[in-house]
């Protein structure tokens, strides 16, 4: 797989809830919305760190691995680095709230890209640096279910702003933590693009994380993507080390 | 101090910073090395199908980090070209043979100070301003290889100057000063090239036209310049100021008569000021790019029937793109671009020059690639068609096909390239440590 795309989501300011909604309709959505938080603070962590992604896209019998550093600082600031393969080394991909830049060493130069850019590939670069949908979503709890093996709580999440990547998403949390087992990314009609399977929890900076995502095309179920997270490290990354004029560094 | 003073310090500086940075990777703490391969054959497609390129390139960089503070990059490029020594009856007792078959360039090489948000950079290094695609319009401050009329990487063919980059990146915004103590200017084809821009008119066969390539002046004074951006709701923009000297010359043309008769044109260089701006904006997937350069008195060539000679004009450049959304991973973008001149007496160019380009590209399953960029002249109809298919054969290299072909009336601004026309493959590998 050549291009991740950043996909999901930035965040904007939570939305004051209408006053016309119920009472009843507002505890439901803040329960929901606190097992969203929850569940993101397992897959992400906000403080500046640095990781690596290494990502294997499968389609029928024949499998492309691409290896990322990744460095985030808070949930609106990554940068992308591919390592490999080494004749795509060199190439970064900066994302800055909705705004997203490409520097690519044949250019030389931080190039601008549209935000639709975090869509051309199987996984979203969201799905490598911003896993963060409590910004994103609204949610609502539609029930309780047995998926993967877990006791979990269903979750209906809607987007609160046209930005966002995927425009709804079906999300079991486990019941016992709230920790993500399973995502099913659709379309505005409903109809699913992609299935998130979450595994793999390790600990690090007393911070439960889940390191390894299975992605699954749900219109091709020979195409897969796995992510496995590795190599956690806190950085001290001020912010001008993610200005597109530091691309070039 | 005097300025010559202060220049000659300056020069000295970027020398010993070189040597500097070649002696300290030997005890770097940390360092890493690319070490690129490649190769290009290429065909004439128009009249006769014979060599039009057979080209093998080496590069080396290499990269020392000592600390978080200090860091330096060495980098060097060597190119052979085999196709005007296999093509004598096309080439031979041409300046392309006897220059351009052998190349040797730096690339980037300077030594790095960063701390917090303060960035300098003293030696050999490109300065990218701009945000269009293709031709250089606010890319201004490092001259060009021309050579092959700009096709191929736009870093390879920016060619590498010793400066003083300093800057300061914040957040959202960064200003940058530049100093260069030695002017360097863009690389033009030679006599006998295939991309021949010499513009002198026409002369008698029998006339030849000899370019000086040792002239007496030499431009030696220093440039300066700044360039401020900044990034806000969506918007990125910038504006910059460039006081230099012209990259391309006007030429001063004199007869000859020893040995025999012939034209001799010197190359000269003119001060030049320029100053512009750009803007960048993503609307809900459509992104615009534009940019505008005002040079001001900008020196050409004129012919008035019988003398060539030179004048003075204010020149404004814009250019405006249109990328549109992704659709099944297709990307397809379009830029207008205009070139207006203020005094049009006598020039050797039309005084409004435009070009719309057109961009369409995918990536498809396993790295295949594929690309293509038509641009048009509107103001003459000529075209250059370029695209090209790639596809990796291992982690490390990727082969490529492709063709750039030149189409137009004789004497138009892509018409003249017409035998130029090829077709191409190209081998690249890249080892890393």
């Amino acid at each position: 797989m050549k291009h991740f795309i950043f996909s999901i989501l930035f965040s904007v300011p939570v939305a004051l809830l209408s006053a016309t909604l119920t009472f009843a309709n507002i505890s439901v959505a803040q329960t929901g919305n606190e097992m969203v938080s929850k569940s993101d603070s397992m897959r992400f962590i906000e403080d500046p760190l640095s990781f690596s992604v290494e990502v294997q896209d499968i389609k029928g019998s024949s499998t492309q691995k691409t290896k990322y550093k990744v460095f985030t600082k808070g949930k609106k600031l990554s940068r992308v680095e591919t390592i490999f393969p080494e004749r795509q080394a060199g190439r970064k991909m900066l994302m800055k709230d909705d705004d997203l830049w490409l520097f690519t060493p044949d250019i030389k130069r931080p190039t601008r890209v549209s935000m639709q850019q975090r869509l051309t590939g199987e996984v979203a670069n969201g799905d490598i640096v911003r896993t963060n949908f409590a910004d994103d979503y609204d949610a609502i709890i539609k029930g309780e279910e047995k998926v993967e093996g877990q006791d979990t709580v269903h979750l209906y999440l809607k987007q609160k702003r046209p930005e966002v990547t995927y425009p709804a998403i079906d999300f079991w949390v486990s019941k016992k933590e709230y920790a993500p087992v399973r995502a099913d990314f659709k379309t505005a009609g409903g109809k699913s693009l992609k299935v998130a399977v979450y595994t793999d929890p390790k600990m690090f900076f007393g911070h439960k994380i889940y390191t390894k995502i299975e992605i699954t095309n749900a219109l091709n179920k020979t195409q897969k993507s796995i992510l496995n997270f590795s190599g956690y490290k806190k950085e001290s990354l001020d912010e001008s080390f993610f200005n597109k004029e530091s691309l070039n560094n | 101090m005097s300025l010559s003073l202060t220049k000659n310090l300056l020069t000295t500086s970027f020398l010993v910073g070189v040597i500097l940075s070649f002696s300290i990777q030997v005890v770097a703490a940390k360092y890493s090395y690319d070490l690129g391969y490649d190769f290009r054959y290429g065909v004439h497609t128009v009249g006769r199908a014979d060599t039009a390129t057979h080209r093998h390139t080496i590069e080396y960089d290499q990269k020392a980090e000592y600390n978080n503070q200090w860091s330096s990059i060495l980098g060097v490029r060597a190119e052979v070209e085999a196709a005007y020594a296999a093509a004598p009856d096309r080439y031979a007792n041409t300046d392309v043979l006897k220059y351009e078959s052998q190349n040797f360039f730096p690339k980037d090489n300077y030594i790095q100070y960063k701390d917090g948000r303060f960035r300098a950079r003293a030696g050999y290094q490109q300065i990218v301003w701009g945000e269009a695609f293709g031709l250089y319009y606010a890319d201004i401050v490092n001259p060009k290889d021309y050579r092959n009329a700009g096709l191929g990487d736009l870093s390879r063919n920016r060619l590498d100057s010793p400066l003083v980059n300093l800057q300061w990146i914040n957040s959202n915004s960064s200003w940058q000063a530049l100093y260069i103590p030695k002017p360097m200017f863009s690389l033009l084809p030679s006599t006998g090239s295939d991309f021949n821009l010499f513009q002198l008119p026409a002369t008698a066969p029998a006339i030849p036209v000899t370019i000086d390539r040792n002239p007496d002046k030499i431009p030696s004074q220093g440039e300066y310049g700044f360039r401020y951006s900044q990034q806000i709701n969506g918007f990125d923009f910038s504006l910059f100021y460039l006081n230099y000297y012209d990259r391309t010359p006007v030429y001063q043309v004199s007869t000859l008569f020893v040995p025999a008769l012939s034209l001799k044109a010197t190359p000269d260089y003119k001060r030049l000021q320029s100053a512009g701006a750009t803007v960048t904006v993503d609307f809900d997937g459509f992104l615009v790019r534009s940019e505008l350069v005002q040079h001001l008195n900008r020196e050409y060539n004129t012919y008035n029937g019988t003398t060539v000679s030179s004048d003075k004009s204010d020149e404004l450049v814009y250019v405006v793109g249109l990328d549109l959304p992704p659709s099944d991973k297709w990307q397809v973008g379009f830029q207008y671009s205009e070139s207006r001149l203020k005094n049009a007496s006598w020039l050797l160019r039309k005084s409004t020059q435009s070009t719309i380009a057109g961009h369409i590209g995918k990536t498809f399953r396993n790295d295949i690639a594929f690309d293509s960029i038509m641009t048009y002249y509107t103001s003459d109809s000529s075209q250059l068609l370029q695209a090209s298919i790639s596809t990796p054969l291992s982690s490390q290299s990727e082969v490529a096909i492709g063709v750039d072909r030149f189409d137009g009336d004789t004497g138009t601004e892509l018409g003249r390239f017409k035998n130029a026309s090829r077709a191409w493959v190209s081998f690249k590998t890249l080892l890393k440590k």
